[in-house]
């Protein structure tokens, strides 16, 4: 437990219309710790969920993961800009080939020459839309994938599995970086692709037994009940190999057994290592989970601190009660 | 026509659509992409090629189009063209991904729709491209002036040789798979003789060892030795009869693997649809006035369709098998109406040797016959039969190799960890995102792959029709392939070419009924069967949503040994 923050929020804002979800809310999750993120209904926690992992664009303030911001982790990488540059200088330089070939009757030496114009156009026309964006005020970029590659990683408050995928093909989508993905690899390098997924298997078939749902392995995860898809959830984020996980509700509608089980699966990956931060409405739960609480209300952090200073809190209790 | 004929061009247009259906099943079966301008990529594919083959433009004739590389070598060959039609068709597929791929599935649909229509009007108003509204002909499908093939060249004796060996390799390695898949069936001996004795390699996993492999191998045996054995002594007839014994082999044992296991209750009700068929629709041949035959096949095909609803909604033993028996209903219809029906004709007038005649030539389906050019053979009761290898026989192999070639490679990247994150994609975006991988570059790869096959499929279609005209790329097709797609099941590449084989067997089958008819009912009949399709649409998605075959289950427990 090093105990130094890898989630910075500060002065985050997020508004849905009139409605201000989230009002500049400050806070910070402890790596290696389990963070638990509490409040009455509408107090904006599942929006500040959603801001932390990049699904929603943030109205401002700003969040830190892992001492980056995190506009700048979703920014388009170095790659993918040659990647998308290189096809907009294509299709522009083909199309004015093409054109000043067959249409414009012009010879073969100014048909080159209109292919590379019409090319560096192309090229150029993409980094200047790119700067300009980048650039404006208030842009923002929503790719949370780019986040959940670096190891910031979140599950629903409503389950979504992959109905019509077995358990066993939820749990081998999650993997990063498998070459397999990759459709060229797919086709031509078929040995390396087949190697790569037995051993994807072989560690989904393992987190299957480790969250004791084996034997629903090649059920569609459809199938499963709201608990089972629970933990099918929390099993697809740990084959990821996250640093952060963002749990939204990972008891609701689980019953006493299974959450018990639950919880010392989480318990036992935060000795391992592993940063929680989970919103749930179940006090006794987030209690006994947490090293910290913080309590939201009306969109801004409320109180925070360890269990037992929660617990009695008056301002909390307000909160909750609806005292003014 | 002779009935293998018939049979030559349905497998011809199957091959084309199923080519098509694959492509719409990329986009929307594995990855949930609704395209309904499916059809804009087909057309891009059939123009590029046509425009591949044709000669440069002659300024004084009355067709214009903006080029022709014909007459470039290697540029303006077939090869070239398909590829490039492809190709091209696969760039456009993903530059219209670009814009139009965040939208909704239903708005994606009408966008996309709205392009190929844009490419159609394109076609038909700019008449400098390609030839505007008139069609555009003056290609010729390659090779085609070797046919009929001469069998005393070098020349005629190879592609013999290599039409044989497709055939072969084809019917091997689907032999091959049936002994793999059920070890009852006492396939090991004929498959043993049928590979040459390769059979052997399969004690070893993958490579050499494959099913496909040692057809393959099996297949290009076969070919050689048919192409040394014609130069040498000229025994094409023996050698078709052969070649296509075989082929008839492998169908029955296709039947018997997958209808073998049913009852006799099963296959007596299946029998009785399909001869029910026949006596419903023999009014038709018989019968002269109009009024009168086609109320009477009405009311017996009505009769029909009442007693199998009756059975399979009371029956309990029925109504678990009732696309089974249909099916088997159709194999024997179709037994019966490729078989018997032929030779009913001439049997009626006593001539025994000509019904024999009929009977072998739609036995020997790789060989053509009747025609002028072929070879002569007197043969013992059934008389002379004048025999050669026609250009739709050549046609049919190089088609039928590129579908299940296609349809490999597909299979190949549905079944990888691509495929996953594809069927991922269209069960629920969001997980995908929430898994570190970005869906939007999945769909357009999605985008250019499924457009990519449409075009191959156009390349195909402009090869097959020899003439383009821009009528025939109306969103009709985008509607025919949907259907054929729903009808196959959404999501199984093998239930493409199952759908394809459906319509083009509905649509001969009322080409065939409508020529009973005179010709100012014919024109009405083709116009309605539009709506039959229609309706046939309706019944596929309400009773039967998941398709024949349904969804395929590409999980791994499958794979795993």
């Amino acid at each position: 437990m090093s105990g130094d923050p890898i989630v910075e929020v500060d002065g985050l804002r997020k508004t849905f219309g009139g409605i201000v979800a989230v009002d500049g809310a400050t806070f910070e999750i402890e790596e290696g710790a389990i963070t638990g993120l509490i409040g009455p209904n509408g107090a904006g926690k599942t929006t500040t969920f959603n801001l932390i992992s990049g699904f929603y664009e943030p109205d401002g303030g700003t969040v830190r993961y892992d001492g980056r911001d995190l506009q700048e982790i979703m920014r388009p990488h170095r790659d993918e800009k040659v990647v998308w540059g290189g096809a907009s200088g294509l299709t522009i330089g083909t199309l004015g080939g093409i054109g000043a070939l067959g249409l414009a009757g012009l010879g073969s030496a100014p048909a080159v020459g209109v292919t590379a114009a019409g090319a560096a156009a192309g090229v150029g026309g993409y980094l200047a839309k790119q700067r300009l964006t980048q650039r404006r005020p208030g842009h923002t970029n929503s790719r949370p994938y780019m986040l959940a590659r670096d190891g910031l990683v979140r599950t629903f408050q409503l389950t979504r599995e992959l109905g019509e995928m077995t358990a066993l093909e939820n749990l081998m989508l999650a993997p990063q970086g498998q070459a397999g993905e990759n459709l060229a690899n797919a086709w031509f390098r078929r040995d390396a692709v087949d190697r790569e997924e037995a051993a994807v298997r072989e560690r989904a078939a393992e987190m299957l037994e480790l969250l004791e749902i084996e034997h629903l392995t090649h059920e569609p995860a459809g199938n499963l009940s709201g608990g089972q898809r629970k933990l099918l959830e929390l099993g697809r984020v740990l084959m990821l190999d996250p640093r952060v996980i963002l749990l939204d509700e990972p008891v609701a509608g689980v019953n006493p057994a299974l959450t018990e089980k639950l919880m010392d699966r989480i318990e036992s990956l935060r000795s391992e290592g592993y940063t929680f931060c989970i919103v749930e409405h179940d006090m006794e739960v987030i209690m006994e989970l947490s090293d910290t609480i913080i309590v939201m209300n009306e969109g801004k952090k409320l109180v925070e601190g360890a269990p037992e200073e929660i617990r009695n809190d008056q301002a909390v209790i307000d909160a909750y009660l609806g005292v003014g | 026509m002779a009935a293998s004929d018939v049979v030559i061009s349905f497998m011809i247009l199957v091959s084309i659509y199923g080519i098509l259906a694959l492509g719409l099943n990329v986009k929307y079966g594995h990855t949930g992409l609704l395209d309904f301008g499916h059809v804009g990529f087909y057309l891009i594919g059939a123009y590029t090629a046509a425009l591949f083959v044709l000669a440069p433009d002659d300024p004084t004739d009355f067709t214009t189009y903006v080029i022709g590389l014909g007459e470039l070598p290697v540029i303006g060959t077939w090869g070239t063209a398909i590829l490039a039609a492809t190709l091209l068709a696969g760039v456009i597929g993903g530059l219209v991904a670009l814009p139009t791929i965040r939208l909704r599935e239903d708005y994606l649909a009408i966008t996309i729709l709205g392009v190929s229509v844009i490419f159609q009007r394109v076609i038909q108003s700019e008449t400098w491209l390609a030839n505007g509204p008139d069609a555009l002909r003056g290609y010729s499908p390659p090779l085609q002036s070797l046919f009929p093939l001469a069998i005393d060249t070098v020349v005629g004796p190879l592609l013999v040789g290599l039409i044989f060996g497709v055939v072969w390799a084809v019917a091997t390695a689907t032999l091959g798979q049936f002994r793999d898949a059920d070890s009852r069936l006492p396939l090991g001996g004929v498959y043993g003789v049928t590979t040459f004795g390769l059979s052997r390699l399969h004690r070893r996993d993958g490579g050499l060892g494959s099913v496909s492999a040692v057809g393959t191998l099996a297949g290009a045996i076969a070919g050689v030795a048919s192409a040394a054995l014609l130069s040498v002594l000229g025994t094409l007839l023996a050698l078709g009869a052969l070649v296509s014994l075989y082929t008839w082999f492998v169908a029955v044992v296709a039947v018997a693997r997958r209808y073998g296991d049913l009852g006799r209750p099963e296959w007596g009700v299946g029998v009785a649809l399909g001869t029910g068929l026949l006596v419903s629709l023999l009014p038709l041949p018989v019968l002269g006035s109009v009024g009168l035959k086609s109320a009477l096949t009405l009311g017996l095909l009505g009769t029909l369709v009442a007693a199998y609803y009756y059975g399979v909604t009371r029956v309990e033993w029925l109504a678990d098998v009732k696309l089974t028996v249909v099916a088997v209903g159709a194999l024997w219809f179709v037994s019966l109406w490729y078989f018997v029906l032929p030779t009913l004709g001439p049997l009626g007038d006593g001539d025994v040797g000509g019904a024999l005649n009929v009977l072998a030539q739609n036995v020997v389906w790789v060989l053509g016959f009747g025609s002028d050019t072929g070879i002569t053979y007197a043969v013992a009761l059934i008389g002379d039969l004048t025999v050669q290898v026609d250009y739709s026989r050549f046609q049919l192999v190089g088609f039928v190799l590129f579908l299940v070639g296609l349809y490999y490679v597909l299979e190949l990247a549905v079944r990888s960890p691509f495929g996953r994150v594809l069927r991922a994609i269209r069960n629920d975006e969001t997980v995908v995102k929430s898994l570190g991988k970005d869906p939007f570059v999945y769909k357009v790869q999605t985008m250019v792959l499924g457009s990519a096959l449409g075009g191959f499929a156009g390349a195909l279609w402009a090869m097959y029709a020899q003439g383009l005209t821009f009528t025939t790329f109306a969103p009709r097709i985008t509607f025919i392939t949907l259907l054929i797609m729903f009808l196959g099941g959404v999501g199984n590449n093998k239930g493409m070419i199952l759908g394809a084989g459906i319509f083009w067997a509905f649509q001969q089958a009322t080409t065939q009924l409508a020529s009973f008819f005179p010709p100012a009912v014919r024109v009405n009949i083709q116009a309605f069967r539009l709506v039959v399709v229609g309706i046939l649409f309706l019944v596929v998605l309400y009773y039967v949503p998941e398709g024949l075959l349904g969804r395929e289950d590409n999980s791994p427990s499958e794979v795993d040994g």
